[in-house]
């Protein structure tokens, strides 16, 4: 299950100094997250735990360079990000990221391998090699005789594939999983984490965000978050 | 190159969404339908109509000052009289006069015309005798079809030549060929020498020309003017129950020739001005085709100022109904927006997505109205046959202005979209 490919001098996909994040509510100044300090090494698998209203949320934001933090430094491939421009940090997000959301945010318009190629389609790829991609990626997560269908015709585990499928499109840094499993039955839930853990054991740096401990105990290493700080932080 | 391939993905991404909407692209559209459609036929059939009307004003010729004697109003109220000689209009005087003063300009047609009756053994009808001259067809739309015309002979020998138009014609000569017969002017006998056609628009020529004389169908006959003037002199005299009233006319019409177009008008007021000051009664008309046309022309640019503001207004309506639609769109789609930013769209990404969407709608309600307004006028050439003329530009403009609404009304929800962040817009439920 564990698998330690990366050597410890190489830069870590993600580095984070100090980072904090303050949300002014009314009168009164929230501190989200106070100052945490992590590294993700490559092809790391790590989950980040914690209950609601602990900041695991805002640290996936500004993880996935959704959200700006109030002050720190973030290094992503050693290239610090905390002061990026909106469409910089879009660049960063379609050149570095892939998303996975609880509630999968496929565009119900589009059919599977459109869904699929939506990032490419922002990193301006060619359509026939982007077609070729996504059919190749149906395929791997098992979905190749429904390519053409809607969002709206298939299961939530089914959904949940495409959303895989979608984030790997990009041959991305890291991937984000926000709670995958959080719509899913258990037995369609333990699929999907069949194909993170896959996914991981192939190389993929992973962040996977839950707060569900079983879940959670997928990962190499789990970082527990309380209140904004994290408190425990566990390698297997 | 790689930005137009992007904008045809996006073009047919944004395609896609609105027919996944049928029914709420097609009625967000009928503004624009309706719009682009109403200017694009109303411009066709109003061009049609100024059209006919300026065809018919030409075909009195631009560089022409027609001048008319005309009865002075006065002389109505002394029509009691048993006996009343009134002699009024243009006389022989008047147009050395205009000669004398403008020996550039060419004066033509001084047409003489007598109110009579023509027979022949079998048939009487009212006709109207135009004593003329030999050259009188070289200005008007008439062709002989039969025989000659009146000629300088005609002309020098007071000859009792006649040519007869040819409804005249086949009114005294239904079954015969008329040319070389005999026709009654009064007790006077004349020889018809030719047929002329009255030419396609001479019926309505002539309504122009003298408002007194429509509706009926009016035949006409030409003989020389030196024959009219030697056979019937200046004055004309009618009888009528209990009265008789005699009228005397030199020349009933003339037609001056301008150099150019721009000579018309100032011309026109000099001659108006030679003629006024001999003349004591208002006893002539001029008609300028030319002042005509410019009426005409002025007339139907207020008609397209006003067609400008209904299509403003037209276009304004459909915009917004655009407007509104792409605001419900994005709220709808907030999920999506955050998504795509999610994954890598710029805020220009979005706003190009949205944007395209709003002016593909608009661009299609444009081909639509295109459509429709093209095919309107066909239909009311075929119902009611008038002329339309469907301008080519009217549809050029219709195209770009759907268009420019799309942009205008579209770049607000556009940007509204694009400013959402990314993770509002993800938790938007």
């Amino acid at each position: 299950m564990s698998q330690q490919n990366a050597t410890p001098k190489e830069e870590p996909v993600i580095r984070i100094c100090d980072l904090k994040k303050e949300f002014v509510v009314g009168d009164t100044v929230v501190h989200a997250l106070k100052g945490l300090n992590f590294e993700l090494e490559k092809g790391g698998y790590m989950s980040i735990m914690g209950t609601s209203g602990s900041g695991k949320s805002t640290l996936l934001n500004i993880l996935g360079c959704l959200d700006t933090m109030t002050s720190g430094e973030y290094f992503l491939d050693g290239i610090n990000v905390a002061r990026m421009n909106d469409n910089e940090l879009s660049a960063i997000r379609g050149r570095k990221f892939g998303f996975i959301f609880q509630s999968f945010n496929l565009i119900p318009q589009l059919s599977v391998l459109e869904n699929i190629e939506v990032p490419l389609f922002y990193q301006d790829w060619d359509e026939k090699d982007s077609r070729a991609k996504s059919t190749r990626l149906a395929e791997m997560v098992g979905l190749s005789h429904r390519v053409q269908h809607r969002p709206s015709e298939l299961s939530g585990g089914q959904r949940q594939r495409v959303a895989i499928a979608r984030a790997l499109s990009n041959d991305p840094s890291v991937i984000f999983a926000d709670e995958p499993t959080g719509n899913l039955d258990q037995e369609t839930g333990r699929e999907i984490m069949q194909i993170l853990d896959d996914l991981a054991k192939q190389g993929r740096s992973i962040i996977l965000v839950t707060h569900e401990r079983a879940i959670a105990e997928h990962a190499n290493r789990m970082i527990r978050l309380v209140d904004g700080q994290i408190v425990s932080d566990e390698r297997k | 190159m790689l930005y137009f391939q992007k904008l045809k993905r996006v073009g047919k991404l944004g395609m896609r969404s609105l027919i996944e909407h049928k029914l709420r692209s097609l009625l967000t559209t009928l503004g624009i339908i309706f719009g682009v459609g109403s200017v694009i036929a109303m411009l066709a059939i109003g061009e049609g109509a100024s059209y006919a009307a300026r065809e018919q004003i030409r075909k009195m010729g631009s560089t022409n000052i027609i001048i008319r004697s005309r009865k002075p109003e006065e002389s109505t109220s002394a029509t009691n009289n048993t006996q009343h000689l009134s002699a009024y209009g243009i006389t022989y005087e008047d147009i050395m006069r205009i000669r004398k003063l403008f020996p550039d300009v060419r004066i033509h047609v001084p047409a003489r015309e007598i109110n009579t009756q023509l027979m022949n053994q079998a048939t009487r009808i009212p006709a109207i005798v135009v004593g003329t001259i030999p050259w009188h067809l070289n200005n008007s739309q008439e062709k002989v079809l039969y025989g000659r015309f009146i000629d300088e002979y005609d002309m020098d020998s007071y000859a009792n030549s006649i040519v007869l138009c040819d409804n005249t014609a086949k009114r005294l000569f239904p079954l015969e060929y008329p040319v070389g017969r005999n026709v009654y002017v009064g007790s006077q006998a004349y020889v018809v020498v030719g047929i002329i056609s009255s030419g396609d628009g001479s019926e309505e020529n002539s309504d122009v020309l003298n408002s007194a004389e429509h509706e009926k169908e009016v035949y006409r006959a030409y003989i020389s003017l030196s024959a009219a003037r030697k056979r019937f002199g200046d004055t004309i005299i009618k009888r009528e129950t209990g009265s008789m009233s005699m009228e005397k006319v030199e020349i009933h019409q003339l037609t001056v020739t301008a150099l150019n177009d721009e000579q018309v008008m100032p011309l026109a007021v000099a001659i108006r001005q030679s003629l006024v000051a001999f003349h004591k009664q208002a006893d002539f008309e001029m008609t300028i085709p030319l002042e005509l046309l410019n009426q005409a022309e002025a007339t139907k640019r207020i008609f397209n100022i006003v067609l400008g503001c209904i299509a403003a207004i037209s276009l304004l309506v459909g915009g917004i109904g655009i407007m509104n639609i792409m605001l419900a769109s994005v709220t709808e789609r907030t999920r999506e927006i955050g998504t795509r930013r999610a994954l890598g769209a710029t805020r220009q990404n979005i706003i190009m997505q949205f944007l395209v969407e709003a002016v593909l709608l608009s661009v299609v309600g444009g081909f639509i109205g295109v459509g429709l307004g093209v095919s309107v006028p066909k239909v009311v050439t075929l119902v009611a046959g008038l002329t339309t003329i469907i301008q080519p530009y009217s549809i050029l403009m219709a195209f770009c202005i759907s268009m420019a609404t799309g942009i205008i009304f579209g770049i607000y929800p556009a940007i509204r979209a694009a400013s959402l962040s990314p993770i509002e817009a993800l938790r938007h439920e």
